[in-house]
């Protein structure tokens, strides 16, 4: 029987509407939804190819148990048991800090994942979470605390309306405008206003697609954007082109105005790499267009300098009224404050990390630091691990650090669909399911569209025979433990009385499940049905864009935008007093990173029907460099920091200045085979072997991938391997 | 709205490979791929992603909306190839 499933693709934020064709069992093809009203057109390999990704020849399929140098299959009573007796033991010796924990990119597609993980953390009590926004996004919501009072305001970009576009470290031809919003056709949008004449200006070191098509390409110094901010910021104020808020009260611009009047011009260009003319130039053009914004992505986020660019460009935006006006960055309410919801459900943490007594960002702690959390003795040290759908080895700094840390672990639960390079160590694999098998509403999405837009994702298949859905498994590993789920008494004689009512009654929907959450969220807006929503199975534009939602969304105790954070004006004339930086003879080259559209971090990269020309990541380089290294194109170099080193070969390409090469990350990770040959798959290297674990942004805690130092040193013909799958013997345990 | 591929395609088929749609034709593994003039984009199920106009190594394939006067005529050419083949 062939039937079709409306649903959307739950990789990246562009959460495209797709139509899912299924055979009796089978996928047979994944296309985008032409009726869904908002978010198909960024539909690329990766979500056509879904369902080879479900079908991975090593995907898990039961739990496996690690005996000694192998794997064997186990049943989930067995698993959970174990599992739990040894985090009770570990608990009861060590405290619940001595297990960690670590969730990845994809847990956070699963609305019930999260939920449910965040559910199990309370009931484990440990403040050692780690996450993956920590290697990316937590600049923005250290800027948002800071600027407006709560974690989670998150402004997405008014794109139609927008005449003029000052995009920083991004490049949406690949991203499609999605990062920590969804932006759905961003790109095209932008593009659409520019033939309508609005002015698009990109910056970022690389000439990326997106810089072709721009008015204007600013290609800055890596880890700069914060003078060229600075400056366009000194401008605005010399110039008097700033522009009264008309949407929230601000405070603090007298001091931001005297910070950016003092800093000189010429040094700040000197620093970022601009002209002093060019900064004058954009800065009028910004302020000046009727409506405009400033938007900043990761080029922004993974450097030491993140925290404070960010800052300055959401200045930018307050100082010239780009904040939920027209155009600008638009506040979108959803259908429930989530803000106050969050603020009332959990208290921030207060959990310091026990060696370098940092705090937690947005809940969670920095990968960065989690390696020497592990390998340092002493009262907190972390024992075990739960991961879940993450691959923090590759995803963080100086993975081999990580990789070692992770050997030494008294236990490593990990939760994936394969076992990844992070999960090489673990003692316990647990399967995980794909979107494609999961239904749902994420809820927490509503409050980082662009539009008010709601879709229910609906179920194409079931998982596997036997694969439990990741919150259940979470839920029963609680009981297991007799922990309080969500850490509060009673909820699990609560999911236990439900169960036994499902069980009695025969009618499984009356057990406690991820449904319940979902409409209570629903319900406690007021402004949607949920059963109104699941109408609507190509998703549901349930209200005109709106402005104006921003002043009373905003937490800070004067309900205004606080424009220079004290912290961050430190911070920024630090920075200032510093000399600018000199050549470095040992490290003279400064490596990037980069998006590319068919890659998802390092999540799909060896799915069959992506890729098809050229499989791995490459040393991006330009010809004035590879001409002094006496490089060809495609010849393999070794890549060398202060950290460690790998091999690649090299892509002639003018798109980046001279003196900056780009890699991208994500790539190196390998596939095992717990069940049979023991055999590992992998393609291209992973470039953050290179990055230091040390060095940080010291109000974000993010390291610097964009702006770590290396040099090339070409390798011999004899060294060179072959370019595709290198499948190595070495053994899946070590 | 759809890309055009133009005539300073050299069939080597790297679009073939990003299209999320499979629009692109004759494809590699396709009867008319070997004497083909060039690669045609079907209009009705393009979804303007771009990827195809990354992957050119030429600047063969543009958006529709930014073709110049005298390549409009591709627009054209690349519809009416997909209805052919569609057709036959
Ligand atoms: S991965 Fe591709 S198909 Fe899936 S949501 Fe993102 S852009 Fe759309
Ligand atoms: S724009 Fe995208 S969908 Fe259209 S032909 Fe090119 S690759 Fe295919
Ligand atoms: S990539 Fe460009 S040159 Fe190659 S087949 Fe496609 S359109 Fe023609």
């Amino acid at each position: 029987m062939i039937r079709t499933v409306f649903t959307h693709c739950h990789y990246c934020v562009c959460l495209c509407g797709v139509k899912v064709t299924v055979d009796n069992d089978e996928v047979t093809s994944i296309e985008p939804d032409r009726d869904n009203p908002y978010t198909w057109s960024d539909f690329c390999r990766k979500g056509k190819t879904a369902a080879e990704t479900r079908k991975h020849p090593q995907r898990l399929m039961s739990p496996m148990k690690r005996v000694g140098e192998r794997y064997v299959a186990a049943t989930y009573e067995e698993a959970i048991a174990d599992i739990a007796s040894r985090l009770k033991r570990i608990i009861a010796e060590h405290g619940a800090d001595a297990v960690g924990t670590y969730h990845g990119n994809p847990l956070g597609f699963s609305f019930a994942g999260s939920i449910f993980f965040a559910g199990l953390l309370d009931a484990l009590g440990t403040g050692n979470r780690y996450w993956v926004g920590s290697v990316d996004q937590n600049n923005t919501h250290v800027v948002q605390q800071a600027m407006y009072g709560s974690e989670l305001i998150a402004m997405p970009p008014d794109i139609d309306e927008c005449k003029c576009f000052l995009l920083v470290g991004m490049d949406p031809a690949q991203s499609k405008f999605g990062w920590t919003e969804v932006v759905p056709n961003g790109w095209t949008r932008v593009l659409n206003a520019q033939a309508g004449g609005a002015d698009v200006i990109v910056v970022d070191p690389r000439r990326s697609n997106s810089a072709e098509r721009a008015n204007t390409h600013l290609a800055v110094l890596p880890g700069q954007d914060w003078a060229l901010l600075l400056g366009l910021l000194h401008v605005t104020f010399e110039e008097r082109l700033e522009r009264p808020a008309t949407a929230v009260p601000l405070s603090g611009v007298g001091t931001l105005r005297s910070l950016a009047l003092e800093a000189d011009l010429e040094d700040l260009s000197a620093r970022c790499g601009i002209p002093v003319p060019v900064i004058r130039d954009v800065a009028r053009r910004f302020a000046k267009a009727p409506r405009a914004m400033c938007v900043m992505h990761t080029g922004v986020a993974h450097n030491l300098t993140g925290t404070i660019a960010e800052w300055l460009g959401n200045a930018l935006n307050a100082v010239t009224d780009r904040l939920d006006t027209p155009g600008g960055r638009r506040f979108e309410s959803g259908y429930m404050d989530l803000v106050k919801i969050f603020a009332g459900f959990a208290p921030p943490t207060t959990h310091r990390t026990r060696l370098r007594n940092l705090p937690a960002i947005a809940g969670f702690h920095a990968l960065a630091e989690l390696a020497d959390e592990i390998i340092t003795p002493g009262k907190g040290q972390i024992r075990a691990m739960i991961v879940a759908a993450g691959n923090p080895v590759v995803s963080g700094p100086d993975s081999a650090a990580l990789d070692q840390a992770f050997a030494g672990l008294d236990l490593l639960v990990a939760v994936d669909t394969v076992q990844r390079e992070s999960h090489r160590h673990a003692h316990w694999l647990i399967p995980g399911t794909h979107w494609l098998e999961r239904e749902g509403l994420h809820a927490l999405f509503a409050g980082i569209m662009d539009k008010p837009f709601a879709q229910y994702a609906n179920q194409a298949l079931p998982p596997p025979a036997g694969i439990r859905e990741e919150w259940s498994f979470f839920t029963d590993l609680a009981l297991a433990m007799d922990r309080p789920m969500f850490g509060k008494r009673g909820v699990n004689g609560f999911i236990r009385a439900t169960r036994w009512l499902a069980h009695v009654t025969g009618r499984p929907q009356l057990a406690m499940n991820p449904r319940w959450v979902e409409w209570l969220l629903v319900a406690s807006g007021r402004q949607l049905k949920y059963g109104d929503i699941r109408k609507h199975p190509h998703g549901w534009l349930y209200r005109e864009k709106r402005y104006g939602d921003l002043a009373a969304a905003i937490r800070t105790p004067d309900k205004t935008v606080h424009c220079a954070p004290p912290a961050f004006v430190d911070e920024c004339r630090r920075h200032l007093a510093e000399p600018r930086s000199l050549a470095n003879p040992e490290f003279p080259l400064m490596m990037i990173n980069r998006r590319t559209r068919e890659s998802m971090n390092s999540w799909l990269n060896e799915t069959p029907g992506l890729f098809e020309q050229l499989r791995s990541n490459s040393v991006e380089i330009h010809p004035q460099d590879a001409a002094t290294l006496q490089l060809e194109d495609g010849a393999w170099t070794r890549v060398i920091s202060a950290t460690g080193a790998i091999e690649l070969p090299v892509t002639i390409s003018p798109g980046a200045r001279p003196g900056v090469i780009t890699i991208a990350h994500g790539w190196g990770s390998r596939i095992f085979d717990p069940g049979e040959t023991l055999k590992a798959q992998s393609f291209g290297a992973n470039r953050n072997k290179l990055v230091a674990r040390t060095l940080l942004d010291p109000l974000s805690q993010t390291p610097a991938f964009n702006t770590t130092r290396v040099r090339l040193e070409p390798l011999h013909a004899s060294a060179q391997v072959t370019m595709h799958a290198s499948t190595s013997e070495e053994a899946a345990v070590s | 709205m759809s890309y055009v591929i133009t005539g300073t395609c050299v069939n080597d088929g790297a679009c073939v490979d990003v299209c999320p749609v499979d629009c692109i034709h004759p494809t590699p593994a396709e009867p008319g791929f070997l004497g083909a003039d060039m690669l045609y984009i079907d209009p009705d199920v393009c979804v303007s992603c771009n990827a195809c106009a990354e992957a050119c190594p030429v600047g063969a394939v543009m958006d529709e909306k930014s073709l110049p006067p005298e390549l409009l005529r591709y627009r054209d050419i690349n519809a009416e190839f997909s209805r052919l083949r569609k057709d036959s």
